[in-house]
């Protein structure tokens, strides 16, 4: 209870425009332990991003909206807090990094300078100049960037040294939590290695908790403690990384997932995608939102929304579930 | 600075641009019927005297030799031949006058820019409200008026009806600000027009949003982050129309009777004064050329990518 | 080999009637059928800019006035001076009053529609053609032609309009002829670019394409591929020239090198006007304001043509 950094409860986001309504994140609940490390996988489009977005709100602001729920941050409810205050903590206490390093940085700014303005921003501690230049060369040591480096420009590094640049950007401040939104998609496979690597020991070395959002399920397992699986904007389902790779039951949208990876030590002559496409989010269907690709679908999966149920610390959303003893329905408050 | 290598090349390229559009010019006023003796000595010249003037002239050379002749008189004598008209060197003609020129020029441009652009960043940053929608109107519509009609109708009102500006002419400060109007306002709505739209795809940026996912308030955002590089593309913008606004210049000066470099060409077509209208345009020509030099220069020292690409190469 | 033919020649009719046969004139129905509802797409996007409605409005009527222009009024009336009806105020018998010469305004500024619409649509198609045919030579040929093509137009357009177009106007004379030539060659370089560039986006793709579907690519194909990517950026251009090209003609004719008196054409009658600025400001209004409509028209339609072609907006 003392340790939860964050805890988000029934959160729902929709983007609103003229014509319609898109239901981007619906009622998705989940919590974070301090030092510990959470993967959201999912396809794209299934909400990952924006639930990101909403933890910090920065949501779009003539569309985006928060319409329920409740982001409880060290105790502080984030969706409440005023936009000042909400600022400070934005790169101090949680920061969150971009997929594309290639424009996530601004061209026209040296590279040191747009660390010493996160620095700056968040002063707290009432730096001086010579001691914001100090962590900045800490920080780039860090990531191993040289700091010779820190005045030139972004279009002067790699793709795989930007990303690091903004992962230093990030951690300049000691956040408590670090949001990772596809950090290594954009990358080079064997760059996207090293970055990983270097992502591991900094958490480990600082302590650092994290969210990380990705549609690989290879680098949820590598990095992350906890894992949630997100599907047309709902944790369809949540657990520990052993509960979700070596746990026996799944929903099956993941055993889906799991099944249409190859694997290299068995012999098979195609790969089993999931059928069709996910729901379009300005009409989801009624029920079961996976119902109209679930290969073990019931009748009821098409009227009824599925509850959740939950086996020690997995839990799945799923009809499937509803009569078996082992798993218990969790109360929706 | 790191740029010299830059701004050495740039300087370079200037020269054969200059003579390049010198050679356009000379060869499209080439084809004009009629040889410089009749027009000067008139009708009812003897032709021996035609004739011999035309040889002095330099009229039976052929084309590349006239050319060359021109272009070597001009850059090292500083001589660029008689005026029929007033017999006068076009050479001093055309310098007593570019001053006021350029000073109108320059006064449109500044107008133009210190209003442009502000009003475009504002309407960006203000998008979809009122502060968006008027003057994004406005200057749509301010942009398909000729500078003529714009200054027609301030004369109308600040002149003839309540009096408080001079119509015509130069001498006091007054009698430039109409005139400044007339040529700034349409370039003014097209520098906030782009300006706007340059704004509004740098806010939709990746790096705006990292900007604020570091804490940053929307003033520092906007200001710091999404205006310098806004503004980048503006600049070479700025430049290019400022093409546009010396043709505006000659319409404007002939319309408030300012003597300036635009009423000599334009009187110099009139009366077929070739070495008046060659001169005259060659040196506007050239002078734009100079100041597209002076904008990509800016726009090098402003932009890092480039500066970077240049001193790397030391 | 035929596959393709039957697919995008359509004219080739179903051999049989299996499920094969069916298929490809399905497919070729649903070629000719997205063509069709893309035009359709295409207008429904331009009706829902107001302002380009607006605007094509204004210049279709503005284009019946100056083809109907004799029926309206004739134009000896246009040119007819009368000195005791100088500087009439707009009246029941003039209704846009008379200017300096005594001549009906109304005529003259109907006649001046007919004469500056001109000028600026032929000028434009001229330019269209010139400077299109040029472009695709040399975006089709590329090398060290397209360079010196490409260096000679920077040249032209390092020249600012104003400038050029007097250039030519002192070689030829005024006249409308002469000055419909003399700003063709200021827009030239413009249609050069666009169509250059088009031509070189998508000979890249076609090309090669076509090539590695068996030498099937007859120009036919490449007619119907090539042709609606290009056009969308050339209907813009002439669009925007057009207006773009009323101003030119109506600042040389306002120098005095435009149009040759007594022919109207707007920016002359302004000019006229100039004089009797103060006590008749009407003389300058009436021809002030039809070519602000057409110029303002024209743009606008231009803006709206381009949002309503732009590719990126296709669903």
């Amino acid at each position: 209870m003392k340790n939860t950094l964050l805890k988000i409860k029934d959160l729902q986001v929709v983007y609103k425009t003229d014509m319609e309504t898109v239901h981007a994140v619906n009622r998705i609940s989940f919590s974070l332990e301090k030092g510990e490390t959470i993967g959201i996988v999912g396809e794209t489009g299934a909400g990952k991003t924006t639930t990101a977005l909403s933890i910090l709100r920065l949501l779009p602001e003539r569309t985006g909206q928060i319409t329920g729920g409740k982001i409880t941050f060290c105790g502080i409810d984030l969706i409440k807090l005023p936009e000042s205050r909400m600022r400070d903590i934005r790169g101090e206490r949680i920061a969150m990094i971009f997929q594309d390093p290639m424009t996530s940085l601004n061209p026209v700014f040296t590279v040191g300078e747009q660390i010493a303005e996160a620095l700056r921003l968040h002063n707290s501690q009432n730096r001086k100049e010579k001691q914001i230049d100090a962590r900045v060369d800490e920080v780039l040591n860090l990531v191993g960037i040289p700091v010779s480096r820190k005045i030139e420009y972004p279009h002067q590094f790699s793709g795989g040294m930007k990303q690091r640049v903004v992962i230093a950007m990030a951690l300049a401040c000691e956040p408590d939590l670090l949001i990772a939104d596809e950090p290594t998609t954009a990358l080079d496979v064997t760059i996207q290695a090293q970055v990983l690597l270097m992502i591991r020991e900094l958490r480990d070395r600082l302590g650092t908790s994290m969210i990380m959002i990705t549609h690989d399920l290879g680098i949820v397992a590598q990095t992350c403690d906890n894992v949630a699986v997100m599907y047309a904007g709902e944790l369809i389902e949540v657990g520990t990384a052993q509960d979700i790779f070596c746990g026996e039951r799944h929903h099956p949208y993941s055993n889906g997932l799991f099944g249409s990876i190859p694997n290299l030590k068995e012999k098979s002559k195609r790969l089993i995608p999931i059928p069709g496409l996910m729901p379009d989010p300005t009409a989801l269907p009624v029920g079961c939102s996976f119902s109209p690709r679930c290969r073990d679908c019931m009748d009821i999966c098409l009227t009824k929304h599925p509850g959740i149920y939950s086996k020690g610390t997995h839990r799945i959303q799923c009809h499937l579930f509803a009569n078996n003893p082992d798993w218990q329905e969790v109360a929706e408050s | 600075m790191y740029l010299h290598r830059y701004i050495w090349k740039r300087l370079l390229l200037l020269i054969p641009v200059v003579l390049g559009v010198s050679f356009i010019i000379f060869s499209i006023l080439y084809i004009i019927p009629g040889d410089p003796g009749s027009i000067i000595l008139g009708p009812g010249a003897m032709q021996a005297d035609i004739d011999k003037l035309n040889a002095e002239l330099g009229y039976n050379l052929p084309f590349f030799q006239r050319y060359f002749m021109y272009i070597f008189n001009a850059f090292f004598r500083f001589d660029l031949g008689i005026s029929y008209a007033s017999r006068l060197p076009v050479f001093s003609e055309v310098f007593a006058r570019l001053p006021i020129s350029l000073f109108i020029s320059f006064n449109g441009i500044l107008f133009a820019i210190l209003v442009g652009v502000p009003i475009g960043v504002l309407s960006a940053v203000k998008q979809y409200t009122l502060l968006d929608k008027i003057p994004t109107a406005i200057s749509l519509f301010l942009a398909s008026l000729p500078a003529f009609l714009i200054g027609m109708v301030l004369m109308l009102f600040f002149s003839l009806r309540l009096g408080w500006l001079p119509s015509n002419g130069v001498g006091t400060w007054k009698h430039f600000v109409m005139p400044m109007f007339a040529l700034g306002l349409p370039y003014a709505a097209q520098q906030l027009r782009f300006t706007r739209s340059s704004m509004l795809e740098t806010i939709r940026q990746d790096y705006v949003r990292t900007a604020r996912a570091k804490g940053a308030s929307e003033h520092n955002v906007i200001w710091r982050h999404a205006m310098k590089n806004a503004l980048l593309p503006v600049i070479t913008v700025a430049g290019n129309n400022f093409g546009i606004l010396i043709g505006g210049a000659v319409v404007t000066e002939t319309l408030f009777g300012i003597p300036g470099l635009g009423t000599l060409i334009v009187n110099g077509v009139k009366q077929k004064d070739i070495p008046i209208v060659m001169g005259g345009i060659i040196t506007l020509a050239a002078i734009f050329s100079i100041i597209m030099l002076l904008v990509d220069l800016a726009y090098a020292f402003v932009d890092p990518r480039i500066r970077a690409r240049y001193a790397s190469q030391r | 080999m035929h596959l393709l033919t039957h697919v995008f020649g359509l004219d080739m009719p179903a051999r049989g009637d299996t499920n094969m046969d069916r298929t490809i004139q399905n497919a070729g129905e649903l070629v000719v059928f997205k063509k069709q509802s893309q035009l359709n797409e295409i207008w429904r996007r331009l009706k829902k800019d107001r302002l380009a409605l607006f605007g094509l409005t204004v210049i279709v009527i503005l284009i019946l006035v100056a083809i109907f222009a004799d029926l309206i009024i004739p134009y000896s009336a246009a040119i007819k001076m009368n000195l005791r009806n100088r500087l009439a105020m707009p009246s029941a018998a003039h209704w846009f009053g008379c200017d300096g010469y005594g001549r009906d305004m109304l005529a003259r500024c109907v006649h001046g529609t007919r004469i500056s619409l001109l000028i600026g649509f032929s000028t434009s198609i001229a330019s269209l053609i010139i400077g299109g045919f040029l472009g695709s030579i040399v975006g089709y040929v590329g090398g060290r032609l397209d360079n010196i093509v490409m260096r000679f137009m920077d040249l032209f357009s390092a020249i600012p309009t104003i400038l050029l177009a007097l250039t030519v106007v002192a070689a030829l004379g005024s006249g409308i002829t002469n000055i419909c030539i003399a700003i063709t060659v200021t827009r030239i370089p413009g249609f050069v670019r666009v169509v250059r560039s088009s031509v070189i986006g998508i000979a890249d793709m076609e090309f090669i394409e076509a090539a590695r579907a068996g030498g099937t690519a007859t120009p036919r194909i490449l007619f119907r591929h090539v042709l609606p990517n290009a056009m969308a950026p050339l209907i813009v251009q002439t669009t925007m020239n057009v207006s773009i090209i009323i101003l030119l003609a109506a600042s040389l004719s306002f120098l005095g090198l435009g149009v040759n008196p007594p022919q109207p054409e707007w920016g002359a009658l302004i000019s006229e006007a100039k004089e009797y600025l103060r006590t008749a400001p009407h003389l300058m209004a009436f021809p002030g304001i039809l070519l602000c409509l057409a110029s303002f028209s024209m743009c606008v339609l231009g803006d709206g043509l381009r949002d309503a072609l732009d590719p990126r907006l296709k669903s």
